[in-house]
């Protein structure tokens, strides 16, 4: 136990004295008021061009707390890839190094370090993900009526448990990849793998993008239950790619 | 039984062999060197016996204990120093090797006191920057530290001096010459003159097996016939010298063994002659000329 505790709060410092913690909250904070502020001053925007834009009048109606959801999961996909970007590294970056194989030959058990890293991703993401959606709520709801929105809980569940497959993916990936590129590949190749798949008619109900469709959820136009597929197909390749990435890595030799 | 034992280890990479039946027996608080050239296998031995990479054939024994691939238990008795040591760049040497200790499950006074001591042994009480901004020796000397930390019984050092100024390997050769009394020290290099210098053991590496091993007595008395050498003041005489037993001379003298001339009869020799000799030393088989026999080259 002791050897899971110490190799987690190794992780923390990490986070912390890398600056990837800081960098990592101001964009998931920045992210949480670019949604309200854009959705408010979309209208005073337009009109100080004049209400025309290359000749066509156009108004914009009055935003509603709609319109601020919509552009916090419009930019939710940044703040995904950011944080990806950030910690596709994590292990592969150690088998680099050869620092982990100092704690290794200490004696550390090989799921000491897999568990500690899975479970700083996962921590982080879910509270990045949640502060961000928190500070957008607020925003929201200072400025406009939040019951207009349908199932406004459900979406950003949805999109906190398709994150949360990603951090999976990102064990699995780093246990049988050599290096950095790999992992990137790999998480690259299910996003974009899923987006073009999720074009499908009936294939794109299955699969796990179909959670990031928060549009459709909040307008009511997919309801729960419609989601309920791609939500146990998610949770189920998060843990199978867990688990498939734990034997993976005691597998592995480290060179 | 020695405190590491290998028996017929065998370990391919693809096509390549690189070990093909290794036999190894290390006895406690020697100072063992391994010695081969580039490329011998003495870094896959090493990985080996720590479980980092999996054998193909043999066995392995650490203080009894057999080793087992992805499993690190046995390396609860094991210090280890890779050859080019990298930690934590944001932490400090004080809190590394907090973070080793409680990895081997010291106890935290245990780590305060060992960390102070070690820290202080190795010549970086002082240093209290992150690891980031460190040379080379620096890391190596933290290096020895967090191997020696958990007080193990067998110290494994992977070419501990390569790439080292000469002050920095006299100092790591010190540093593993005083651990000789708390553990056995086990280090790589292909620098022959550091096996000379500290070494009471070594065992050559070559073309996947052990060629030759044994104590350092042992490797330099065992070879053959003891050979001297003179060199005298005036060419005059190391060319009459020469002629009277049939020998050659070099630019370091006049080497001969006692089966061409005994040092009596060419003491006598000398003496009849009125020659003063400059030297007569007997000569110590060097590492290199061992190295250089049994390797072929």
């Amino acid at each position: 136990m002791k050897q899971y505790s110490c190799f987690f709060r190794k992780e923390f410092l990490a986070q912390k004295r890398t600056s990837k913690l800081a960098v990592m909250l101001i964009v998931f904070v920045l992210l949480g008021v670019i949604a309200p502020a854009t959705a408010k001053l979309m209208p005073k925007l337009f009109e100080s061009f004049g209400g025309e834009v290359s000749g066509l009048k156009i108004t914009v109606e009055e935003p509603t707390a709609f319109a601020s959801f919509q552009q916090f999961f419009k930019n939710a996909a940044i703040g995904l890839i950011a944080f990806a970007a950030a910690q596709s590294g994590i292990f592969t970056k150690e088998y680099a190094s050869g620092t982990l194989i100092l704690a290794l030959t200490k004696g550390m058990r090989r799921r000491a370090v897999l568990v500690s890293k899975a479970l700083i991703l996962a921590l982080m993401w879910t509270v990045l993900w949640w502060l961000s959606f928190g500070i957008t709520l607020a925003g929201t709801v200072f400025f406009w009526d939040i019951s207009v929105v349908n199932d406004l809980l459900f979406a950003v569940f949805g999109y906190w448990l398709f994150g949360l497959m990603f951090v999976s993916l990102t064990v699995l990936f780093s246990a049988v990849s050599k290096g950095t590129a790999g992992v990137v590949g790999g998480l690259g190749g299910v996003y974009f793998g899923n987006m073009i798949a999720g074009t499908l008619p009936k294939v794109g109900d299955w699969l796990p993008i179909k959670l990031t469709a928060a549009d459709a959820i909040l307008n009511g136009s997919v309801s729960v239950s419609d989601c309920i597929p791609a939500a146990i197909i998610t949770g189920t390749v998060t843990i199978a790619a867990f688990i498939a990435g734990a034997i993976m890595f005691d597998k592995r030799a480290m060179q | 039984m020695g405190i590491l034992e290998i028996k017929g280890l065998k370990k391919s990479f693809g096509a390549k062999t690189v070990l093909d039946g290794v036999d190894l027996d290390i006895p406690e608080h020697s100072i063992f060197g391994f010695i081969g050239p580039n490329g011998a296998g003495k870094t896959t031995a090493m990985k080996l016996i720590l479980g980092l990479i999996k054998a193909d054939g043999g066995e392995i024994t650490v203080a009894g204990e057999k080793v087992r691939f992805g499993q690190t238990d046995t390396n609860r008795h094991i210090g280890y120093l890779p050859d080019v040591p990298e930690f934590y760049s944001f932490m400090t040497s004080r809190e590394y090797l907090r973070f080793c200790g409680e990895i081997t499950g010291l106890e935290d006074n245990d780590i305060t006191d060992r960390t102070e001591e070690l820290l202080e042994a190795v010549g970086l009480s002082e240093e209290k920057r992150r690891i980031k901004g460190w040379s080379r020796g620096m890391k190596q000397r933290l290096g020895i530290a967090q191997a020696l930390l958990g007080r193990p019984r067998l110290l494994i050092c992977d070419e501990p001096t390569s790439a080292l100024d000469p002050a920095g390997r006299h100092d790591i050769l010190e540093i593993l010459r005083k651990a000789r009394s708390q553990t056995t020290v086990l280090f790589s290099t292909h620098i022959l003159s550091d096996i000379e210098e500290i070494s009471t053991d070594a065992a050559f590496l070559n073309g996947g097996k052990i060629v030759l091993a044994g104590s350092m007595d042992q490797l330099r008395g065992g070879f053959g016939e003891e050979k001297y050498r003179l060199v005298l003041s005036l060419p005059e005489q190391v060319r009459l010298t020469e002629e009277h037993f049939g020998l050659t001379s070099s630019p370091e003298g006049i080497t001969f063994s006692e089966e061409q001339v005994t040092v009596t009869e060419l003491m006598r020799f000398l003496a009849d002659k009125g020659f003063s000799p400059l030297k007569l030393e007997r000569c110590e088989r060097s590492l290199e000329d061992i190295f250089e026999e049994v390797i072929g080259a």
